[in-house]
């Protein structure tokens, strides 16, 4: 379990990254970003599947999996329902969402927005725990939600720190959802380095 | 007026870029891949814009290439990595600047002032 101190301390780190990422798709669409607070929490990678289905869409979503190694290894995900992201697509090219061009350039483009937002969270949490990450090549997904957890990698899980928020266009009908898993092992490294930095 | 060849395996920043280079009055040319820029490259151009996370060859491994084949041509990498650590790798690898991806006019015209003035 994580103490009170550690969840506000990740919280935090990945509020920061969250903002940035946020940042940049604002720059990209020329609107508004609203945020929510990150639910950090410890469940067991039974729990998973349960945590996905929280998440909006159903049996239509659209999502960027990055996967990251180094110091501390796991899988970060932009998850939008299956309408959101044809609507994000047409906001990024000035095209019809139900376009030819939409349908063609959707994939390309949302795993360009799944880059930089999974980049701006990971490497906001990179910097502050100087612990550079190497990314692996961003991997869209489009399908039934339940399909991100049958993709995972299960043997790689045992207890997993999840790391979830979401975030909506202002203005537009358009939300999405962060995932962020990381493995057992980066698990311990991680609370070791949040002990650090909250003992100072 | 520059001639500048751009580097992304992404069509959206590709054409972002070459709007803002248009706009400001340079040539640009755009290719998807590591492989195509220095099948490409050639003396010709001023500048090199270089995403660094493409599939095949990464922007870095291009970086080191470029050491190899002793490029004189400026190279901006342009990503949205923000880690310090990838930016001290790639000025190490020669890179003349970094910037982090969503790139706006601003930030373009300052990089390009300072890398020609």
């Amino acid at each position: 379990m994580l103490s009170a101190k550690q969840i506000d301390a990740i919280t935090e780190i990945i509020n920061i990254g969250v903002g940035k990422g946020s940042a940049s798709l604002s720059q990209m669409i020329g609107g508004e970003i609203l945020l929510n607070v990150p639910y950090v929490n410890v469940i067991t990678f039974d729990d998973v599947l349960s945590e996905i289905e929280k998440l909006g869409g159903g049996d239509s979503v659209h999502s960027v999996e990055m996967r990251f190694s180094g110091e501390y290894e796991g899988s970060a995900n932009v998850i939008l329902p299956g309408e959101s992201s044809k609507q994000l697509a047409s906001l990024l090219i000035h095209e019809d969402p139900d376009s030819a061009a939409i349908a063609e350039m959707k994939d390309g483009l949302m795993i360009e927005v799944g880059n930089i937002i999974l980049n701006a969270i990971m490497g906001s949490f990179g910097n502050i725990l100087d612990a550079p990450l190497e990314y692996h090549m961003p991997k869209s997904y489009q399908g039934d939600v339940k399909g991100i957890y049958r993709q995972l990698d299960k043997d790689r899980y045992n207890q997993v720190l999840v790391c979830h928020t979401n975030f909506a266009i202002r203005g537009k009908n358009i939300s999405g959802d962060i995932l962020i898993m990381y493995e057992m092992g980066s698990f311990d490294k991680l609370t070791d380095v949040l002990n650090k930095m909250i003992e100072g | 007026m520059k001639k500048i060849i751009i580097a992304d395996d992404s069509f959206f920043q590709r054409k972002t870029l070459q709007d803002i280079l248009n706009k400001l009055g340079h040539e640009s040319e755009a290719v998807p891949s590591g492989e195509a820029l220095l099948e490409q490259l050639n003396d010709s151009y001023d500048c090199i814009f270089l995403d660094l996370l493409m599939g095949g060859m990464s922007g870095i491994d291009v970086l080191k290439e470029l050491q190899k084949r002793e490029n004189k041509i400026p190279v901006v990498v342009i990503t949205a990595d923000i880690q310090k650590a990838r930016k001290e790798e790639s000025l190490e690898l020669g890179a003349t600047a970094f910037m982090n991806k969503v790139v706006s006019e601003d930030e373009l015209v300052s990089i390009l002032n300072n890398i020609f003035k």
